[in-house]
């Protein structure tokens, strides 16, 4: 029986702009310590490998420290780690797997799967990589990898691969898409035994063959991933492949939208936030729709405000927010103005009414007003 | 609205008091300072606004002090329709009564009477401006920066907020511009802190946009050298094509050239046939040449023979030359001897003029020599010869004194007579004289005479005194004639005469010397002289001896003239013989060139004949030469072999060339260069990709190693931040730019609603005062910014105090009326013209006057005088 570890996507050096500077420094320093869970848990489940199926690296372009980090994270695996260039850190000209950076500190045991040679991991276990060579490759690099390969006379032989399946990809037109039939082939004629898979930061198991799987990020990094933050542990025996996905992640990214039509929304919204673990490793992602009057929408102003303070970042999704201040009789109710202020008054709330920038304006004028003169009663 | 009547009970320090005023016109109202007359106005203000439960400081600082009872205010007062009476009292038993008289009675009390009063006036006065006109009453009339200007702006504003929380409102447009001017500077221009966060998105932006520039660069780098890994890959395939290629193209030029090197050594052996060929037709052709050559020097010889037989005899010629030759012979014999002749006779002639020659030369110097020996002796004793003729006479002087002396001497002296019996020596001076025995001598003693006869006797004679005298004269000119004697050497005068007569016949023996010497010697010397004369007579001498040696000598002609006539015969006869033989000569000449030309000829034929006849010796041994080499048949034989050949070589040669010239080898050579063009070409474009791989790499290198990705993408955060932060400012500055600018908009276009009435008010009232020409500009502030009359402008801050006074008053009384309809409210001025001088008070006096025409004006004053020029005014004394 052959186990081993299978993961993909860890994206090490990338940046989320909704992230404030402290909890962005949190969140690359979640993904460097995601290295070292993943070599805990290889140790403990007894893996002989690794495989990371790209974007080992978020970029080509990274900061050296970003590169040490990584490599001096690695160091934690005690069994070999192999590497495979992905779309993110693809193997052209300014690879990062050839910089100075990484050569010079790449400890023995990771290795980088730079062309579709089958390597031999230890007798009878080979691993073969398909690398991305290029940012936008024309052509289905498993099918070519695959052409290519002999019989595995014996031998277990994991492929390690990047990019869409075409069952899943709606992308027609791309032509690096992976095509499925093509690997199952490839199984059925048993070249390869397991298609070890990145680029979709989900867990997914592909097709009917249970041996055809997306790792998924070990860390999440987006707030449409369905099933982040898991590595796979892949036993392969004779006839039989068992894969366990394991929790590894630490991190939330959290998409939540709703509806505000009045105060008790708003407080509805307060009491939900309230509610939700982890917090300070939690991205927030949210989107309004509804109208507010003048005070409830303070209200909300003041409780995204805590909300920045307390989550890992809170990021309005201005493309699905569709929020409408509307200022209320009951807003200036208690304002005690009177004459030329009045009539500027009413003059405010007849531009609010309107729509574009002028009327948010003049509604945030008018609450401003609200605040100015609460502020001196 | 009128003020009729005002009373106050317990207030501060009245007890009772009521004031009544004139319902039009001026009240001056007098009072000394502590009662107050500014509490008639504070009053007022309190009966109006405060109720009466009301615990204000305003109100608990009218209580009375020293009496247990509450304050309290009572007014009788008309507004439009109504007239009532409203009283109030306050801090004990407060009370609120309202008594309405017109136009209907009414009585209220309370809470329900304060309402009722200000509804009233509400209906009538615009309470806002007149309470605004109220608060502001105190102050000067002329310092409009305080008063008219800034507090009327103020009490506009308070009067437009229209409501009873002015106070507040005018807070809310604080906070207002407050929190404008967070954002703003008062100008309107952003802060520093909106600026600050705009330029940080700028400066984020242009970063980001330098790191994705250089990424960009990156990718395009990476996708140009995977471009140019490719170009290299395909440019390698294509350069082993292009080798190959020019491999075999230049195979095929070198097969071509050497084809070619065929043809060139096949067309040389033609050219060398026909070279041959050409070598034998040559033989042939000098073969026929020779013989024809044979058969014209064979022509040529008889020809020769026959001239040569044809040459005339020359023997005449030759005896004609012999006859010539033995004429010139004897002609020449003739003349040889007539020259000896000649020079025999010419010696002959030479000898007789020697002789000639020997005989005067022989003379003259002769002459010569005497006249040298005369001129010797002469000079001989020229050199001896020391006396003149000037020495001369000074001897013959010298002596007649001597003379004269001895005869003067020898008189006055004695003579002594010595008559010698023996020998005696007779001494006289140093002279001494023997005189022998026998013989006598006589002598004058001029000096001592001694006769001494030796053995005898001495006789000494010696001169007497005047003698002695006589004796040194004598001495003395005999001395010196010795001494003149002596330096002529003369002995005596008559040698001195004789030696003159032998000087002058000495110069006389030189002047003949000097004309001999030139007439006989010439030009020349004594010696030369002597030299000619030798020659001659050596010639004379040998002459003899020499004529007898020459053969046949004659008789020598007697003189030098027979010689010379000799020596012409000579000549003549000698000059006749040399003719004859030129003639001879000439004779004999023509004799050789006729012989001359005679053997020409002759000589001429031969030789002519012998070159004839070698040249066909030569002709006959060559042509026989060249037929012992090779017969005449061999020879065309030959020809006849070397002429197919040729026409063979060439016909191959040919044929080989038209072969290579089909098969197109410039093409071929084409071929070979394109191809070669073709790798040089590939292998360019190979280097160049390979050079911009390179580039590419140390560029890929250089950009790759400073993390550009993670960069862009931290700053991509960054700006995204920034910019969330500038929005928000800018939205926050916004919405307090909005906010302040509406209400200040608002609040300056309520005021602007007062500006047009007020200035038609203050434009009537000043007309009265200033004159019909009369107009004023008023600010939004309603201060008034200008006064013009006719024509002229003047700004308010450039008139005179007590225009500024008068426009004051007016404005105030403008105001005043626009408060209500009917004629106004009562125009409270406290004291209002403190600062005035006497004539102004007079003119304000006069504007007073005229105001209170039209609204009710009370004056509250502590100097009643002051107002004495106020036409028509009531007085009144609160304290009375």
């Amino acid at each position: 029986m052959t186990r081993f570890l299978h993961t993909s996507d860890l994206q090490l050096g990338m940046t989320r702009h909704f992230l404030s500077e402290e909890a962005q420094a949190r969140f690359s320093q979640a993904r460097i310590d995601a290295v070292r869970t993943l070599a805990r848990l290889a140790q403990e489940r007894g893996c002989r490998f690794a495989v990371v199926a790209g974007d080992v690296f978020e970029s080509n372009q990274l900061d050296r420290r970003t590169v040490a980090r990584a490599l001096d994270a690695f160091r934690a695996f005690s069994v070999p780690v192999y590497l495979l260039p992905g779309n993110h850190d693809p193997l052209d000209a300014a690879s990062v797997f050839r910089s100075a950076a990484f050569t010079s500190a790449c400890p023995p045991h990771l290795h980088v799967l730079d062309d579709a040679t089958p390597r031999e991991v230890e007798p009878g276990v080979e691993v073969v990589g398909a690398p991305w060579t290029s940012k936008r490759p024309l052509a289905d690099l498993v099918a070519r990898a695959c052409e290519s390969l002999a019989s595995a006379r014996g031998a277990v032989r994991v492929m390690v691969a990047h990019g869409a399946v075409d069952v899943l990809s709606p992308d027609a037109d791309d032509p690096a898409r992976i095509a499925l039939a093509a690997a199952e082939r490839a199984l059925a004629e048993e070249r390869i035994h397991y298609l070890a898979l990145g680029d979709r930061h989900s867990t997914t198991d592909v097709g009917g063959s249970g041996r055809v799987r997306y790792s998924g990020a070990p860390e999440p990094t987006d707030f449409r991933e369905v099933d982040p933050g898991n590595a796979l542990v892949v036993s392969l025996d004779g006839g039989r492949c068992e894969v366990e996905a394991v929790r590894v992640g630490t991190w939330r990214f959290d998409e939540r939208a709703y509806l505000l039509d009045d105060a008790s929304h708003v407080e509805h919204l307060a009491r939900e936030l309230d509610a939700l673990p982890d917090r300070e490793r939690t991205v927030l992602r949210l989107s309004f729709r509804g109208a507010l009057s003048l005070a409830a929408h303070a209200r909300l102003e003041e409780l995204l405000a805590r909300a920045r303070d307390v989550f890992a970042g809170v990021d309005l999704w201005e493309r699905h927010t569709d929020l409408v201040v509307r200022p209320e009789d009951a807003d200036f109710a208690a304002l005690d103005v009177a004459g030329f202020a009045r009539a500027a008054l009413d003059d405010l709330r007849r531009t609010a009414g309107g729509d574009g920038d002028e009327a948010r304006t003049a509604r945030d004028a008018l609450a401003l007003l609200v605040r100015l003169a609460g502020r001196r009663a | 609205m009128k003020l009729h009547r005002v009373t106050l009970r317990n207030y501060r320090g009245v007890e009772e008091r009521s004031v009544t005023f004139a319902p039009r016109g001026v009240t001056v109202v007098a009072g000394p300072n502590e009662i107050g007359k500014s509490s008639v106005a504070e009053a007022l203000d309190l009966l109006l606004d405060q109720l009466d439960s009301s615990k204000r400081k305003d109100v608990r600082d009218v209580q009375p002090v020293h009496r247990d009872a509450g304050a309290e205010v009572e007014a009788e007062i008309e507004a439009g329709p109504y007239r009532f009476t409203y009283r109030k009292r306050w801090h004990r038993r407060p009370e609120t009564e309202l008594t309405v008289h017109a136009p209907r009675r009414e009585n209220h009390t309370g809470r329900e009477a304060h309402e009722r009063v200000l509804a009233l006036l509400g209906e009538t006065v615009d309470l806002e401006l007149w309470r605004a006109l109220r608060i502001r009453q105190g102050a000067e009339l002329a310092l409009p920066q305080l008063a008219g200007r800034a507090s009327l702006a103020q009490a506009l504003d308070a009067a437009a907020g229209q409501s009873q929380a002015d106070a507040h409102t005018l807070s809310i447009v604080d906070a207002a511009r407050a929190e404008f001017e967070r954002w703003h500077t008062p100008g309107g221009k952003p802060r520093k802190e909106l600026t600050d966060l705009a330029d940080a998105v700028t400066s984020l932006e242009q970063e980001h946009a330098q790191v994705a520039e250089a990424l960009r660069r990156l990718d395009d780098a990476v996708a140009r050298s995977r471009a140019a890994a490719a170009r290299r890959a395909e440019l390698r395939r294509r350069l082993a094509d292009d080798e190959a290629r020019a491999t075999e193209a230049a195979a095929r030029q070198r097969e071509m050239e050497r084809r070619a090197r065929d043809v060139e050594v096949l067309a040389a052996q033609a050219d060398a046939a026909e070279s041959q060929r050409d070598a034998v037709r040559r033989e042939r052709a000098q073969r026929g040449h020779l013989a024809e050559a044979l058969e014209q020097r064979r022509r040529e010889l008889d020809a020769a023979r026959d001239a040569a037989r044809a040459a005339p005899a020359a023997e005449s010629a030759a005896t004609a030359l012999r006859a010539a030759d033995e004429a010139l012979a004897a002609a020449r014999t003739r003349l040889e001897v007539a020259d000896a002749v000649l020079a025999v006779r010419e010696g002959d002639a030479e000898f007789r003029r020697d002789e000639l020659d020997q005989q005067q030369l022989g003379e003259r110097l002769a002459r010569v020599r005497d006249a040298d020996a005369a001129a010797a002796d002469a000079a001989e004793t020229l050199a001896r010869v020391r006396v003149d003729e000037e020495a001369l006479r000074a001897l013959r002087e010298a002596e007649r004194h001597v003379t004269d002396a001895r005869i003067r001497a020898e008189s006055g002296s004695a003579e002594v007579h010595v008559a010698a019996a023996r020998d005696v020596v007779v001494r006289t001076g140093d002279t001494e004289d023997a005189l022998a025995g026998g013989s006598e001598t006589t002598r004058h003693v001029l000096d001592e005479l001694v006769v001494d006869a030796p053995g005898v006797v001495r006789v000494t004679v010696r001169p007497g005194g005047s003698a002695a005298g006589l004796r040194e004269t004598l001495r003395d000119a005999d001395a010196a004639f010795r001494a003149l004697l002596a330096r002529h050497g003369c002995a005596d005068v008559r040698d001195a005469e004789v030696q003159i007569a032998q000087r002058q016949e000495a110069e006389r023996a030189l002047a003949r010397r000097d004309d001999i010497v030139r007439n006989d010697l010439r030009d020349l010397t004594r010696e030369t002289l002597a030299h000619k004369l030798e020659r001659v007579a050596a010639r004379v001498a040998a002459y003899g001896a020499e004529r007898a040696k020459v053969a046949g000598a004659d008789e020598l002609p007697a003189d030098f003239d027979a010689a010379q006539e000799a020596f012409a015969t000579a000549r003549r006869a000698r000059d006749a013989a040399a003719v004859a033989l030129e003639d001879a000569r000439r004779a004999q000449q023509a004799a050789r060139d006729d012989v001359e030309r005679h053997g020409l000829a002759a000589a001429k034929a031969r030789a002519l004949v012998e070159a004839a006849e070698r040249a066909a010796t030569d002709a006959v041994r060559a042509l026989e030469a060249l037929r012992a080499a090779e017969s005449d048949d061999a020879l065309a034989a030959r020809s006849e072999r070397l002429e197919a050949a040729a026409r063979d070589a060439r016909a191959a040669a040919d044929a080989a060339q038209a072969q290579l010239v089909s098969e197109r080898p410039d093409d071929v050579a084409r071929a070979a260069h394109g191809a070669a063009a073709a790798v040089a070409a590939t292998r360019d474009e190979l280097r160049g990709v390979e050079d911009e791989a390179l580039r590419l790499a140390t560029l890929l290198d250089e950009l790759g190693q400073q993390g550009l990705a993670e960069r862009l993408d931290t700053l991509a955060a960054r700006l995204h931040r920034a910019r969330h932060q500038r929005d928000a400012a800018q939205r926050a500055a916004q919405a307090a730019k909005l906010l302040h600018d509406t209400l200040v908009a608002h609040r300056d276009a309520a005021r602007r609603a007062y500006v047009a009435p007020l200035r038609e008010r203050v434009r009537r009232l000043g007309a009265v005062v200033f004159g019909a020409d009369f107009d004023v500009e008023l600010s939004d502030e309603l201060a008034i910014a200008s006064r013009s009359l006719g024509n002229v402008t003047v700004p308010f801050e450039s008139l005179s105090g007590g225009a500024r006074e008068q426009l004051g008053l007016v404005l105030r009384v403008a105001a005043a009326q626009l408060v209500s309809d009917d004629g106004g409210v009562p125009l409270l001025l406290d004291d209002a013209l403190g600062y005035s001088d006497a004539a102004r008070l007079e003119a304000l006096g006069a504007v007073l006057a005229l105001a209170g025409e039209r609204c009710q004006v009370i004056v509250l004053t502590c100097m009643p005088e002051r107002y004495r020029h106020v036409a028509g005014a009531r007085h009144v004394r609160l304290d009375g």
